[in-house]
């Protein structure tokens, strides 16, 4: 078995917004840097994307590859609901296939921009072309407040979006704004596995594996990743690599209008606020998830300015299932940390991640150290204490997890608080 | 068992409105002596209590006391397809005769015909909201439609309401990114709409305009009794089918932790 950290939810340059860099040879060379080995391709139905991806892969036994880096055709489809779903496919020939299927519901399927392609139908029926072609289908960053199947308005369960397809779903994608115990607040979620992927509209290193998952696989090939989804023979996801989803612009509920978000206290004291926050107390869980049902409802007003309160990603799971966010055995841990150029950022105190600087530092520790992946997940404090005592102290405190976060909602970033700040 | 009937829909239309602007569901607890509702918003901020003694009812019977929790949405919808003259008639039913839980609150329109509504009874909460004490120093009787024309004229600057108390007068203020507004009342003025002020020190707090004007817009009555106390809660308290009472609690606005 080999353990491999894989990224499956990028994005090509026929989506909007996507570096011009973004080509396989890049990828790769990325890719490599990072210690990721298995990207999915992403846009793998729009028909230039297409014709790259054949002309720069090789092929060999049941895996596609370029420069040792290996790649899974992945699509990302809009429905007629504009949810996001990600769609996983065994080869080329069944992106082909999939193509034919999805052309007379798309309108923007041969488009130039069309990578990530709208698909005018629900998401029951085009999870049943996905089967009929091989692959895999999972709701793309699940709990962000758009575009996403629990958002607000939209599903309150995998089988009210999926219907009949639902016990095929064997995948869910939680996105940069939530995280394994969000999403296991929902019963029904607790049987999928969760992936977490970047999403990423460039190679660069802090946005190509952002968000990984480490895999135990005999080979990085697409039969081989829908056994680990399904946990069987062995194969598994045994770990979630991504951003604490406090760091998420909707992680807390908040007020539409003035952007103070909502802290929910124990207590039996009245509703109060700063600057910041709006505090209510609850008595007991009876009494919270009453708050989160009415909130649901538009009917908690924001006590400065009035206007109904809104529900943020953490209180919308907690509202969707129950008060408490038990895990199964299956689950693997989460660990909750930033690409490797941020936390060097943060030592060195620049303003941005792509100061000379940093990205020096960065570059000489991959040389020695290995992949970033490596240094992120299993290097020794000693090694990393070597090149900067401070990004040393940042990985520890992210690794043990005493990182302190300032939460984010209302559109508003959270933030960390520097371990030497605490 | 309980069963009453009501004579007046606009009465019942009333209470249903005054309920749906703090709560999304409502707890009465039905009894011998009446029905009763004493309950918070879910932020409390502010508690809403209504106070039905039987005689409001032209026919009333209830046996033991019964906590009746129903929906607002579900009652706010069967109160629109009330008709002027019909003549109400409330009952607690059963779906399952051997159970020995009521699981319906029934109610009958009497008019051109005879329709019925059947609404599921919700889980009540473990603990019944108690109305709170108070012990508030100033305390007011004006004209209902002065009292929401001042919340009115507030709201044109301010988010909030501050209102001022001495003993001849009621002030209500409020300010703004815009400016300032200001309405003044006198004691013992002949014209004024403030009939009767109660005040034992100099006071003054601040309410959340929002909140205000939804209670505003649930008073039915001519007048109206408020009081309030320095940074203590507002209480608004006015009649309805003349022996009944309907009462708002709002907390101040507390800044800063």
């Amino acid at each position: 078995m080999q353990t491999i950290a894989a990224d499956l939810h990028i994005h090509s340059p026929h989506s909007i917004g996507v570096s011009k860099h973004m080509t396989i040879p890049n990828l790769s060379g990325g890719a490599l840097k990072k210690g990721v080995s298995l990207i999915g391709t992403g846009d793998a139905t729009q028909p230039d994307w297409l014709a790259h991806l054949e002309k720069t892969l090789s092929r060999a036994d049941d895996m596609l590859s370029y420069n040792g880096v290996a790649f899974i055709p992945t699509v990302e489809v809009e429905d007629a609901d504009s949810i996001h779903h990600v769609i996983i496919l065994p080869h080329l020939d069944a992106v082909r296939q999939l193509r034919t299927l999805l052309s007379n519901n798309s309108p923007n399927l041969d488009h130039e921009w069309g990578g990530r392609p709208r698909v005018n139908l629900k998401a029951e029926p085009i999870a049943g072309m996905v089967r009929d072609v091989g692959g895999m289908i999972g709701p793309a960053h699940a709990f962000t407040p758009f575009r996403s199947i629990f958002r607000e308005g939209k599903y309150d369960s995998l089988k009210a979006c999926y219907g009949d397809e639902s016990e095929h779903i064997h995948f869910l994608e939680l996105g940069l704004s939530a995280d394994t115990e969000i999403a296991d607040y929902i019963p029904s979620l607790r049987r999928l596995t969760y992936i977490t992927s970047s999403d990423a509209h460039s190679p660069s290193p802090d946005k190509l594996g952002r968000e990984f998952i480490r895999l135990e696989i005999k080979a990085p090939t697409f039969e081989e990743v829908k056994k680990a989804f399904t946990r069987t023979g062995g194969r598994k996801v045994s770990l979630n690599v991504g951003l604490h989803p406090k760091l998420g612009k909707y992680y807390l509920s908040f007020c539409s209008k003035c952007r103070r978000t909502l802290v929910v206290m124990d207590g039996k004291g009245s509703v109060s606020f700063d600057d910041m926050n709006i505090y209510i107390e609850c008595e007991n869980e009876t009494d919270r998830a009453r708050l989160l049902s009415d909130i649901h409802k538009r009917a908690v007003r924001c006590p400065h300015d009035g206007k109904p309160l809104r529900l943020g990603v953490r209180d919308r799971a907690m509202m969707l299932g129950e008060v408490k966010s038990l895990s199964p055995s299956h689950r693997p841990q989460y660990m909750h940390i930033p690409p490797l150029l941020e936390m060097i950022q943060l030592a060195l105190g620049t303003s941005s991640p792509k100061a000379k600087s940093v990205t020096k530092l960065y570059d000489r520790m991959i040389e020695t150290l290995g992949t970033e992946v490596d240094i992120i997940t299993s290097s020794g404090s000693d090694e990393v204490d070597a090149f900067n005592t401070k990004v040393g102290v940042i990985i520890g405190a992210y690794r043990s997890g005493k990182i302190k976060y300032i939460p984010g909602g209302g559109g508003r970033y959270g933030s960390i608080v520097a371990p030497w700040d605490v | 068992m309980f069963h009453a009937t009501l004579d007046s829909t606009k009465t019942w239309k009333q209470i249903v409105d005054a309920l749906a602007t703090l709560l999304t569901d409502a707890h009465f607890v039905i009894s011998k002596s009446g029905i009763v509702l004493n309950q918070l918003d879910s932020s409390k901020a502010a508690m809403v209590s209504l106070n039905l003694p039987s005689k409001v009812f032209q026919d009333y019977d209830c046996e033991g006391e019964y906590d009746v929790c129903l929906g607002i949405d579900e009652l706010v919808r069967v109160s629109k397809r009330m008709a002027g003259d019909d003549r109400l008639e409330f009952s607690l039913l059963k779906t399952d005769p051997k159970s020995e839980r009521f699981d319906r609150f029934e109610i009958k329109m009497h008019g051109q015909a005879e329709r019925k509504f059947s609404l599921q009874l919700l889980t009540p909460p473990d603990e019944r909201s108690k109305k709170p004490e108070l012990n508030l120093a100033a305390n007011a009787e004006m004209f209902a439609d002065s009292f929401k024309q001042a919340v009115k004229d507030i709201g044109v600057v301010s988010n909030f309401l501050t209102i001022k108390a001495t003993a001849d007068s009621i002030v209500f203020m409020g300010e703004g990114d815009t400016g300032e507004a200001e309405v003044a009342l006198k004691k013992g003025d002949d014209e004024s709409a403030l009939f009767d002020l109660k005040v034992e020190e100099n006071v003054r707090a601040r309410y959340s305009l929002s909140y205000l004007s939804d209670i505003t817009k649930a008073i039915s009555s001519d007048s109206l009794v408020f009081q309030f106390g320095e940074n203590k809660p507002l209480s608004i308290e006015f009649g309805i089918a003349e022996k009944g009472r309907i009462g708002f609690v709002l907390a101040p606005i507390i800044e800063k932790r």
